[in-house]
C-alpha cells in the first residue's frame, strides 16, 4: 500500500535537481548535503527512538574543533588523522553525556542537551585554543567541484547507511519500539537503557564528521555558525523515522539561497524551511510509501554486542519443555508486598504455579492484580516478597533480563507500538529472540489470529479488538514459557475470543503455562484449571471455579460487605 | 565590601524582573502542560516591539507597557489553541511534539526577527534613564528600580489574580484536575487559552523592560529561554512559590558570576548550573499532580 | 418532572467498544442504581453519560433534552452534576474553594448563600473549611465532592461508586445521605460496587455485565443472593 504524499516529494526532487544539478561555487549546495546527512544522524536518536535532542550540535563541534585544532600549527595532524581523533572525540563525550542524560524523559532530556549544547557553544566562544568568537581558520584542502561530488557521494551514501542501518536492522526496530512504548519494549527483552545509549553515540559520532569537516574547510570553524547547524537539527525530522523525509527540509531552505549566502540571508532561508517543516509537520508518516513486508536482513549490521540470548527456537515443540516435576513449581511467589504513597496494592500475596497450569486471576478493580503482573514481569519493584521462576529467583531483575528468561506478558490497556505495522509490530518481539526465523513465524501469528488482512495497517488504526490479538502475537513471537494474559479478550469479538481460548489451549499443550487476568467468568470457568480470587491486595480464597464461587468471601468481594 | 552588597542588590533588582518572566511561564506549564521553547522569544518580540512603538510615537516605554500586553496578550489567544491541538494529536509522544512545535515558534520568531531587524542592537531610553538611588555607600540606577517596581506590581497583580478573582480559582482548578473542572462547567480549552494569553502578554513587557535596561537584538531570546528553564527548574515546576525565590538566586548569581568571575562567562555558569540541576534533582521537575 | 433517558448507548475507549448499546431510565425523586462486576462498564456508563466519554451511538436525554451531544462543560448547565469516582476534588483548593467551584455558573451572591447553608448543614466540612481538600480524609473528600456537586441544586446527581474507598461507617452514612435527597426532588443514578449495602436506597436498579444490562426492575424483583451471584459469575 502505498502512502505516498506526492507534493512533499515533489518539493523534494525539485530541490535536489535544482540545488544539486549544477555544481556552482554557490557555498549554500554542499552545505544541503551537510544539513541532510546531520539530520539523518539526528534522526537516529530522535526521530528513531523518540528522544528528542537539541544538542547534537554540540557534538558536531566536538567533533569539527577537535579535528580543526589537530590540523592547525600546534599540532598539524594530517587530515585522516584528525578526523578520526575527531569522531571519536564525539563519540567519546555523547558516551559520557548520554548516560547520565537519557534517564531523563521527554521535555526534560530536550532541555537537558539543549543546555549542555549551549553550554559548548559559550566554551568555544571563551576558549583561546577553539580561537574564541573568531573561530579557526584553516586552508582549504579541496578543489571546488571535487568538494561537491565528494559530499553529493558523501550525503547519497550517508541515506544508503541509514537506510540499511535503521529501516530494516534489528537495531532499527529496537530504537522504534522504545518510541512507540518503552515499556513494552522492556518487556520483550530490548535493554532499552543500552540501546538508547547506543544510539547516542552513533547519531553523534558517526562518519558524518567526515563530511562535516570537508565542509567547513573552506569555510571559518565559528562557533555561531555551529550552533545554526545545531538548530537546524530538528527541521530535519519530517515525519519522525522517515528515512526519505529527513533532507526534505534541509532541500527547502537550500532552494531559497542566494549565492554567496549573506548572514541574514541564511535565517530567511531557515524560515521558509520552518515555514515548509509546519506544513509538512501535518503530514507526518505520509512522506514515504509505507514499509513493505520484507524479509528483515538477517544479519545485524549496526548493533554491537548485541546479546543472542532468549527462549528456545521458533520451532520448538512441546516435549523440549515442561520436563520439570509437577511438584516443582514452574513459577512461585511469597509474601509479595507493594505499596504505592500510603496505598498498599499487594498485600503479602503467595501462591505458585505449576508448569502447564491455566491460572485464573480474578477480582474486583483495585485489588491489585495488573500490579502483580508488574512485579512478576519486573517492570515494578516489590517492596518484600520474593519471586521465584523455574527455580531462580528473579525478584528485582530488570524487565528485559525477566523477558529474556522466558516471561511474556501482554497488558490491560493495549501497548501495541503504534506507529508500525501489524507485521512491524510482531518482528520487533524477536528482536532479541530468534531474529531469522521471525517472518516466517510472523506469517504463522497473522493468519493463526486471522491479522493477515491488516498486516499493513499501523498499529493505532486497529480497532481494540485487533489490537489485543495483536499484542497476544507479540507475545507468542518469543515463544515464552510463562506468558501473563491481562484481560486480553476484553473488547475482542466473540468469534476471535474463540480463537484466542484454541491457541491458549493448544500452547498450554505445547507445554506453555498461563496467568490469566479476566473479568469474563464465563471463560475463566471454560478456560482456567484454578482460579485465584484477589481483594484489596491479598489472595481471599483459591480452588476450582465452583469452590470459588460458593466461598462466602468471594461473594462478599463482589456483592460487598454488610454493615450492620 | 560594598562592592559585594552593590553586586547582590543589582541581582536582586534583576531577580525581580526574571520572577516576572517564570511565573508566566510556569502557570502555562501547569495549566497546559507544554514546555514553551520559545518564552526567550517572546521577551526578544516584546523589546522590538516596544522599541518601534517608543521609535513611531516617542511615548516613554513605561507607558507603553499596556499596549504590548493586550498585543502580545492577543496572539498568544490566537497560538494557544495550535499549541494545544498539537499536544493532544495522533502523533508518537505528543508532549514531545509539542515541544519541537514550540522550538520550531521559536527559530520562526528568531528568523524573522534577524530578517526583519538585522543583527544590529536597538534599545529603548526611558526618562528614568540618567537617574540614580543612592544610599548606604551602593548605587542603583534609578532604570533598575523602576523596572523591578513594575515587576513587583505585575506579580503582585498576577496573584491578585490567581488568588482572589473567580477567573483565578478556575485556572487553578483547571491546572490540579482537568476532568473535574470540566464537570464544574469550567470551558477548560477556554481557560487555557487565556492563561497563554496572560503569559504572553506578562513576558511582552519583561522584554520592552529588559530592552530599556540592556538592549535587544534578535539573538537575544536564547538567554532569556535559559533564565526562564533555570528559574523554573529550580523552582520545581509546578511551585509558585518557588519561582519566587529562584528568580532572585538567578538574578544574584548572574550578578556574583559578572562580577566576580567573568562577564563572558555568565551563560556558561548558568547553562552549567541548569544541567547539573536537571541531572540531579530530576524529580525537581516532576512533583506537580495532573489530571 | 422530567427523567434520564439512555437508549442504546454505544461508546469505548480508544478503539476497544466497552458498551453494546445500554438502556436505562432513572426518574426525578429516586435512587436508580446500576451495578456490575468488573470490566462491566458502569463506570463508562455515568462518565458518558456525563460528557466525559463521547457517545459513539445511542442517545442520553434529560426531558426534551439531548444530552450527548453536549461538552462536558455544558452538561452542569442543564442541572445534571456527576461525583466522579474517589471524589474528583481539587486537592490544593480549600474546601471553601473547592465548594465555590461548584457554583462556578452561578452569580455570586447565590453561591455565597448556598455555600454557606451547605457548610451549615455538614459541620464535619464546616469545621476544615479552610484546608486543603486533599489532606482530607477519603470520607471527608467524598462528602465534600457530595456537598460540591449540591451546591449547583442539580435535578440530577450522578454518583460514580460512592463507596469506593470508604470505612463501612462512612459508607451507611453516606447512603443515607444521598437517600435524603430525593425528598427534595433530586434524582439519583448511581454505580455502585457494594450491591448489599445500596439495595437499602435503591428504588430501581439495573445489572450491568459485560457492557450489556441484565436485569432491570425494583429491588423486589431480585429473589436472592444467588440470583445475583449467578448474574455476575454467568456472564
Amino acid at each position: 500500500m502505498c502512502d505516498v504524499d506526492w507534493p512533499s516529494q515533489g518539493c523534494w526532487c525539485c530541490s535536489v535537481c535544482r540545488s544539486g544539478a549544477t555544481p556552482t561555487s554557490s557555498v549554500s549546495q554542499p552545505a544541503f548535503f551537510l544539513w541532510a546527512g546531520l539530520a539523518c544522524a539526528w534522526n537516529i536518536v530522535g526521530g528513531y527512538a523518540g528522544y528528542i535532542s537539541f544538542g547534537h550540535s554540540a557534538f558536531f563541534g566536538i567533533g569539527a574543533y577537535a579535528a580543526g585544532i589537530l590540523m592547525g600549527e600546534r599540532f598539524g595532524l594530517p587530515f585522516a588523522g584528525a578526523l578520526v581523533v575527531g569522531v571519536a572525540a564525539a563519540g567519546v563525550v555523547a558516551a559520557l553525556i548520554g548516560w547520565p542524560t537519557l534517564r531523563l524523559r521527554g521535555a526534560y532530556f530536550a532541555i537537558a542537551t539543549w543546555a549542555f549544547a549551549e553550554m559548548v557553544l559559550q566554551l568555544a566562544n571563551v576558549l583561546r585554543i577553539t580561537g574564541g568568537t573568531a573561530g579557526l581558520t584553516l586552508p582549504p584542502l579541496l578543489d571546488e567541484r571535487l568538494f561537491y561530488f565528494l559530499m553529493l557521494g558523501g550525503a547519497v551514501l550517508t541515506y544508503g547507511l541509514c537506510f540499511v542501518l535503521l529501516e530494516r536492522s534489528r537495531f532499527g526496530y529496537r530504537l522504534k519500539a522504545i518510541r512507540d512504548n518503552e515499556i513494552a519494549a522492556e518487556t520483550l527483552g530490548i535493554d532499552t537503557t543500552r540501546v538508547k545509549l547506543q544510539a547516542f553515540v552513533l547519531s553523534a559520532g558517526n562518519h558524518r564528521s567526515f563530511w562535516r569537516h570537508l565542509c567547513l574547510l573552506d569555510h571559518l570553524y565559528q562557533p555561531n555558525q555551529r550552533a545554526r547547524r545545531g538548530h537546524y537539527r530538528p527541521d530535519g525530522r519530517h515525519g519522525l523515522a522517515r528515512r526519505l523525509g529527513a533532507p526534505v527540509g534541509p532541500s527547502d531552505r537550500s532552494s531559497k539561497h542566494v549565492p554567496g549566502e549573506s548572514p541574514v540571508l541564511e535565517p530567511v532561508g531557515e524560515y521558509h524551511g520552518l515555514h515548509c517543516r509546519a506544513w509538512c509537520r501535518h503530514r507526518a508518516g505520509r512522506l514515504v510509501p509505507a514499509r513493505r513486508p520484507g524479509k528483515p536482513l538477517a544479519a545485524d549490521t549496526a548493533a554491537p554486542g548485541a546479546a543472542r540470548s532468549g527462549p528456545a527456537p521458533a520451532t520448538g515443540t512441546a516435549h523440549s519443555r515442561g520436563g520439570a516435576a509437577m511438584s516443582t513449581p514452574l513459577l512461585a511467589v511469597e509474601g509479595l508486598r507493594k505499596t504505592f504513597g500510603g496505598i498498599v496494592a499487594v498485600n503479602g500475596v503467595r501462591f505458585q504455579v505449576a508448569p502447564q497450569e491455566i491460572v485464573g486471576i480474578i477480582g474486583p478493580n483495585g485489588s491489585g492484580k495488573s500490579t502483580l503482573f508488574n512485579l512478576i514481569s519486573g517492570v515494578l519493584r516489590p517492596d518484600a516478597g520474593r519471586i521465584i521462576f523455574r527455580g531462580q529467583d528473579i525478584t528485582g531483575w530488570k524487565p528485559h533480563q525477566i523477558a529474556r528468561l522466558g516471561i511474556g506478558r501482554t497488558f490491560q490497556i493495549p501497548a501495541v507500538f503504534t506507529t508500525m505495522t501489524a507485521w512491524d509490530n510482531l518482528l520487533t518481539a524477536a528482536v532479541e529472540a530468534d531474529w531469522a526465523h521471525a517472518p516466517q513465524r510472523a506469517e504463522q501469528l497473522l493468519a493463526l489470529l486471522t491479522l493477515d488482512a491488516v498486516r499493513d495497517v499501523r498499529a493505532d488504526s486497529l480497532s481494540g479488538g485487533q489490537q489485543k490479538l495483536l499484542e497476544l502475537g507479540r507475545v507468542l513471537m518469543r515463544n515464552p514459557t510463562l506468558i501473563l494474559l491481562d484481560e486480553v479478550t476484553a473488547g475482542v469479538h466473540p468469534t476471535l475470543r474463540t480463537v484466542m481460548l484454541d491457541v491458549v489451549r493448544e500452547l498450554r499443550r505445547s507445554g506453555t503455562t498461563f496467568l490469566v487476568i479476566e473479568h469474563d467468568m464465563e471463560l475463566v470457568r471454560t478456560l482456567c484449571d484454578r482460579i485465584l480470587v484477589m481483594d484489596f491486595g491479598e489472595v481471599i480464597a483459591s480452588g476450582t471455579f465452583a469452590e470459588i464461587a460458593a466461598h462466602p468471601d468471594v461473594i462478599e468481594a463482589y456483592l460487598g460487605r454488610r454493615v450492620s | 565590601m560594598t562592592l559585594f552588597i552593590q553586586t547582590i542588590a543589582n541581582g536582586l533588582l534583576l531577580g525581580g524582573l526574571y520572577v516576572a518572566l517564570a511565573i508566566g511561564f510556569a502557570l502555562a506549564f501547569g495549566v497546559l502542560d507544554v514546555v514553551d521553547f520559545a518564552v526567550g522569544q517572546w521577551v526578544m518580540l516584546g523589546g522590538f516591539i516596544g522599541y518601534f512603538l517608543w521609535k513611531w510615537t516617542g511615548i516613554d516605554p513605561f507607558l507603553l507597557l499596556p499596549a504590548v500586553f493586550v498585543l502580545f496578550g492577543g496572539a498568544g489567544y490566537l497560538l494557544a489553541p495550535l499549541i494545544m491541538r498539537v499536544r493532544t494529536s495522533r502523533y508518537a509522544r505528543p508532549e514531545l511534539m509539542v515541544l519541537a512545535f514550540t522550538f520550531g515558534i521559536a527559530l520562526i520568531m528568531r528568523g524573522g526577527a534577524l530578517t526583519a531587524w538585522g543583527f544590529n542592537t536597538r534599545s529603548i531610553s526611558t526618562g528614568l534613564g540618567g537617574m540614580t538611588l543612592q544610599g548606604g555607600g551602593i548605587a542603583l540606577p534609578g532604570l533598575r528600580v523602576a523596572a523591578f517596581g513594575f515587576a513587583l506590581a505585575a506579580v503582585g497583580l498576577f496573584f491578585l489574580l490567581l488568588y482572589r478573582t473567580r477567573f483565578g480559582l478556575a485556572v487553578r482548578a483547571v491546572a490540579q484536575n482537568k476532568q473535574s473542572a470540566r464537570l464544574m462547567g469550567i470551558d477548560v480549552e477556554r481557560v487555557s487559552a487565556l492563561v497563554y494569553a496572560l503569559y504572553a502578554g506578562l513576558t511582552g513587557m519583561v522584554g520592552v523592560l529588559m530592552a530599556a535596561i540592556y538592549s535587544v537584538t534578535p539573538e537575544v531570546g536564547v538567554r532569556y529561554t535559559l533564565f526562564a528553564f533555570f528559574v523554573v527548574v529550580l523552582a520545581g515546576m509546578g511551585s509558585i512559590a518557588g519561582v519566587l525565590i529562584a528568580g532572585f538566586v538567578l538574578g544574584v548569581l548572574e550578578a556574583l558570576t559578572a562580577v566576580y568571575v567573568s562577564g563572558t562567562l555568565t551563560f556558561l555558569v548558568v547553562f552549567a548550573v541548569l544541567y547539573l540541576s536537571l541531572i540531579l534533582f530530576p524529580q525537581g521537575l516532576a512533583r506537580r499532580g495532573r489530571s | 418532572m422530567t427523567g434520564l433517558q439512555v437508549r442504546d448507548l454505544v461508546t469505548g475507549y480508544g478503539k476497544v467498544e466497552i458498551l453494546h448499546g445500554v438502556s436505562l431510565d432513572a426518574a426525578a425523586g429516586e435512587v436508580t442504581c446500576v451495578f456490575g462486576p468488573n470490566g462491566s462498564g458502569k463506570s463508562t456508563l455515568i462518565k458518558a453519560i456525563a460528557g466525559l466519554n463521547r457517545v459513539w451511538a445511542g442517545t442520553v436525554r434529560l426531558g426534551e433534552v439531548r444530552l450527548d451531544t453536549l461538552p462536558a462543560h455544558h452538561i452542569p448547565r442543564h442541572g445534571v452534576c456527576l461525583v466522579p469516582q474517589g471524589g474528583g476534588v481539587f486537592p490544593q483548593l480549600t474546601v471553601l474553594e473547592n465548594l465555590r467551584l461548584g457554583g462556578y455558573l452561578l452569580p455570586p451572591r447565590v453561591v455565597e448563600e448556598r455555600v454557606t447553608a451547605l457548610l451549615d448543614a455538614y459541620p464535619e466540612l464546616a469545621r476544615r473549611r479552610t484546608a486543603p481538600a486533599g489532606k482530607l480524609s477519603g470520607g471527608e473528600q467524598m462528602l465534600l465532592a457530595l456537598a460540591r456537586a449540591l451546591v449547583a441544586e442539580p435535578r440530577f446527581l450522578l454518583l460514580d461508586e460512592p463507596s469506593a474507598g470508604l470505612s463501612p461507617r462512612r459508607v451507611a452514612e453516606t447512603f443515607e445521605r444521598i437517600a435524603a435527597l430525593t425528598a427534595r426532588g433530586v434524582g439519583i443514578l448511581m454505580v455502585e460496587q457494594n450491591i448489599r449495602e445500596a439495595m437499602r436506597i435503591t428504588n430501581r436498579l439495573a445489572i450491568l455485565v459485560g457492557g450489556r444490562t441484565r436485569f432491570t426492575g425494583t429491588p423486589a424483583d431480585v429473589a436472592d443472593e444467588r440470583q445475583l451471584m449467578a448474574l455476575y459469575l454467568g456472564g
